[in-house]
């Protein structure tokens, strides 16, 4: 098999793996940011005091790319209020609903069941109507990747999951192998695609069994497994390890042929399209160093407060929140944050780093040995040391994935991605 | 839990390497040579490991001193810098002698240009290049079971005879030489831990000694195993050669200049004055290092572009 050049591998730490998904009961009030996705702000269509139901619209897309959002709970639309985002960092407006807990849905019409007699058009607005966006972390627009430019003639379905502790999308493969492999014949379908490949990182037995028992019934899809080594799952190397395809400098998978789709998405699509349930709710895993751990089904807009209180977490150890896996996530302030759409997981973490100062670097090398898009981040990290921003762009910073593999190696403890991150933003603001 | 919430940047998790256990791990590939110096040179061989290494401790920590700093003398560096200056110096050099390459290597080597990670020239080959001009005859002179004896690449460099010491020996070590550079095998013991360990690239000391060996071949191939195993070539080769903060990053790089190092080696011994060029080739490679760096970068991911395959 083909490998991805780099990587590495982190203690894996998925305590979580043998736990079902439960739903968590629906909290008292619904925090619904409307940024959920990649592209411009949704803009809200119900207004203060509005009764709402399950699985309503409260929230349009705007413009081309921007998603739909959806009410997860039944009652009162209480006020639009500012509040922290966990992605941007800073407030931004949410709508807030209040739970009257009569759990009234609006009336799902499954109106594609048979998908296949209906435009390629129509399915891709259903799922546009339904706020479906990349659920793997990036929350881009999945209408928007079902429309490419290009001809596609491979989809691949990323279940490799390759960040330490996340188990979600494993124990998704687990219980809904069926609805996700159905899901990814309605994006084939929808893209013209020829092949499907679904793609599971070799840690991962249990699931890889189910979804090859699902996908032996299905032609034109097969499965796939893959060393188990971060980042697996950044669809540059996922590509580069499953066709051997390298997507050129500042490309998309589409330039290779290629749309890659988490089988959380898939999920999603299956659900919008065959059930005619919008997106409302997701599967996230809460794990880290707390005793109550486990892969959970929440509304979206439901305060990690909440679910503290909720799953009677003990916190009093804990000084650390993490959105996210422990590699990329990112790091909140403060506990009342809601879950967005991109939200794969919740870490409570006792965190013994004390000392975040770094030393001076030696020239190692280990970062330019782990690095999965070849760059040299030891140099870009000198550089942006030193701001000389025209030495930082000859090692072409735009090209990194921010997986951190090289912060994750260095010997003197540099925040290397988080150097080339600056750098970036810098250079954007330079140009 | 709120008041403590700590926020950093990603990633939440690092791995255990540190440049002390970098160190570390070069200092324990260091340790059968060192056992083999003690064997073969008695406990003379001891003495100047010992006092080159709590010189340049001393050394450090003076400095650090000196400009307020703070402490760096526990990342091990020091300790690596003065037990490779003792390697390349014979049993017999003055104790006073050993602790001013040392204070020598620190300082001049090494803090003058800002510590760990900016100096431009290996700070034990800056010691050993100061002694070795500044005291030629001490340096030059060497004892094995008590007698003075040139070493094997003096005696070819000079042609006051031929050489005497056979290939086992060689290998061995059992031979006038430098401390830490007569036994083949300890030293690649060392070579095979830390490549082990992933620090050092496994190709530079190949390379190197295969540079190395190819023009020896072609110039003198009746001294050919003297030239390979006779010298301070697995010494620099393994040990020198592969230092992180003087050397080249791209393994491209790393390669050129190994390359580099065996041409200029071969060069100084037999057209140079020295019979050694070891020490003195890695120092003017060093001296390329940024122009290495500049010329290999490394080729990101997507730059080859594909050619459009069938699916």
């Amino acid at each position: 098999m083909k490998q991805f050049f780099g990587g590495i591998h982190p203690p894996e730490n998925k305590i979580s793996q043998h736990n079902s998904l439960e739903k968590i009961v629906l909290p008292q009030l619904v925090y619904l940011h409307l940024s959920q996705h990649t592209g411009k702000l949704a803009k809200p269509i119900v207004k203060q005091n509005d009764y709402v139901l399950i699985g309503q619209k409260v929230a349009d897309y705007d413009g081309l790319i921007s998603a739909a959002i959806h009410s997860p709970v039944s009652g009162k639309v209480l006020e639009f209020r500012e509040i922290l985002h966990p992605v941007i960092g800073k407030k931004s407006e949410a709508i807030v609903i209040e739970n009257d807990g009569n759990n009234k849905t609006i009336d799902f019409k499954p109106k594609y069941k048979e998908y296949f007699r209906y435009d390629k058009v129509e399915i891709i607005n259903a799922i546009k109507e339904s706020g479906i966006v990349g659920l793997g972390g990036a929350m881009f627009p999945t209408h928007v990747k079902l429309s490419p430019k290009k001809e596609v003639e491979i989809v691949l379905l990323n279940g490799c999951e390759c960040e330490p502790y996340l188990t979600c999308d494993d124990k998704l493969m687990q219980e809904h192998a069926r609805e996700i492999v159905e899901g990814l014949k309605i994006i084939m379908y929808v893209l013209d695609a020829v092949r499907g490949i679904v793609v599971v990182e070799d840690n991962k037995k249990e699931a890889f069994k189910k979804m090859a028992g699902v996908v032996s019934r299905v032609p034109n899809v097969e499965i796939m497994s893959v060393k188990t080594k971060y980042p697996q799952g950044a669809e540059k190397q996922l590509i580069k390890t499953v066709l051997g395809k390298e997507i050129p400098s500042g490309g998309l998978p589409m330039d290779v042929g290629v749309v890659v789709q988490n089988v959380a998405t898939s999920y999603a699509i299956y659900n919008a399209i065959i059930n005619g349930i919008p997106l409302y709710e997701r599967v996230i895993t809460i794990s880290g160093d707390v005793s109550r751990v486990g892969n959970f089904v929440v509304s979206i807009g439901t305060m990690v407060s909440d679910i503290i209180k909720k799953l009677n977490i003990g916190t009093s150890e804990i000084n650390k929140i993490i959105f996210g896996g422990p590699m990329m996530g990112i790091s909140v302030p403060t506990s009342e944050i809601p879950i967005i759409k991109g939200t794969s997981g919740i870490l409570f973490i006792k965190d013994k780093i004390k000392d975040y100062s770094y030393g001076p670097c030696i020239r190692c090398c280990k970062c330019i040995n782990v690095c999965p898009m070849r760059l040299m981040p030891n140099f870009l990290s000198i550089y942006t040391e030193y701001e000389l921003w025209d030495k930082v762009k000859i090692f072409s910073p735009n090209d990194c994935i921010e997986c951190g593999c090289c912060s994750y190696v260095c010997v003197s403890k540099r925040p290397i991605v988080n150097q080339i991150k600056f750098a970036k933003s810098k250079l954007r603001e330079l140009k | 839990m709120e008041h403590n919430l700590v926020v950093s940047p990603a990633p939440h998790i690092k791995s255990k390497f540190s440049v002390s256990g970098m160190m570390l791990d070069t200092l324990i590939a260091l340790v059968p040579a060192g056992v083999g110096a003690v064997i073969f040179f008695g406990y003379e061989a001891f003495l100047v490991i010992l006092t080159s290494s709590v010189v340049a401790v001393l050394s450090e920590y003076f400095v650090n001193l000196l400009r307020k700093q703070k402490m760096t003398i526990t990342d091990f560096s020091c300790i690596v810098t003065g037990v490779l200056l003792a390697y390349s110096l014979p049993s017999t050099t003055p104790l006073w002698m050993v602790a001013v390459g040392s204070f020598f290597a620190i300082v001049f080597g090494k803090m003058v240009f800002g510590g760990i990670g900016f100096n431009p020239f290996n700070p034990a080959l800056v010691g050993r290049a100061f002694l070795q001009i500044s005291f030629p005859k001490e340096i030059g002179s060497f004892v094995i079971d008590g007698i003075t004896t040139a070493t094997p690449l003096t005696i070819i460099k000079n042609k006051i005879g031929t050489n005497s010491v056979d290939i086992i020996n060689l290998l061995i070590g059992n031979y006038a030489s430098s401390l830490g550079e007569t036994s083949v095998i300890l030293l690649l013991l060392g070579y095979l831990y830390l490549v082990f360990r992933k620090h050092i690239n496994l190709f530079v000391p190949i390379f190197y000694v295969l540079t190395v060996g190819i023009m020896s071949m072609i110039v003198s191939p009746e001294n050919l195993a003297v030239y390979i195993f006779g010298g301070g070539l697995f010494l620099g080769a393994i040990f020198m050669a592969t230092d992180p903060v003087t050397t080249p990053v791209s393994p491209k790089g790393k390669i050129i200049f190994a390359i580099g190092c065996g041409i200029l080696t071969c060069v100084i011994r037999f057209w140079g004055s020295y019979p050694e060029g070891v020490c003195f080739s890695i120092l003017l490679m060093n001296l390329l290092t940024p122009i290495i760096d500049n010329y290999t970068i490394v080729k990101k991911f997507g730059s080859v572009v594909n050619k459009k395959q069938e699916v």
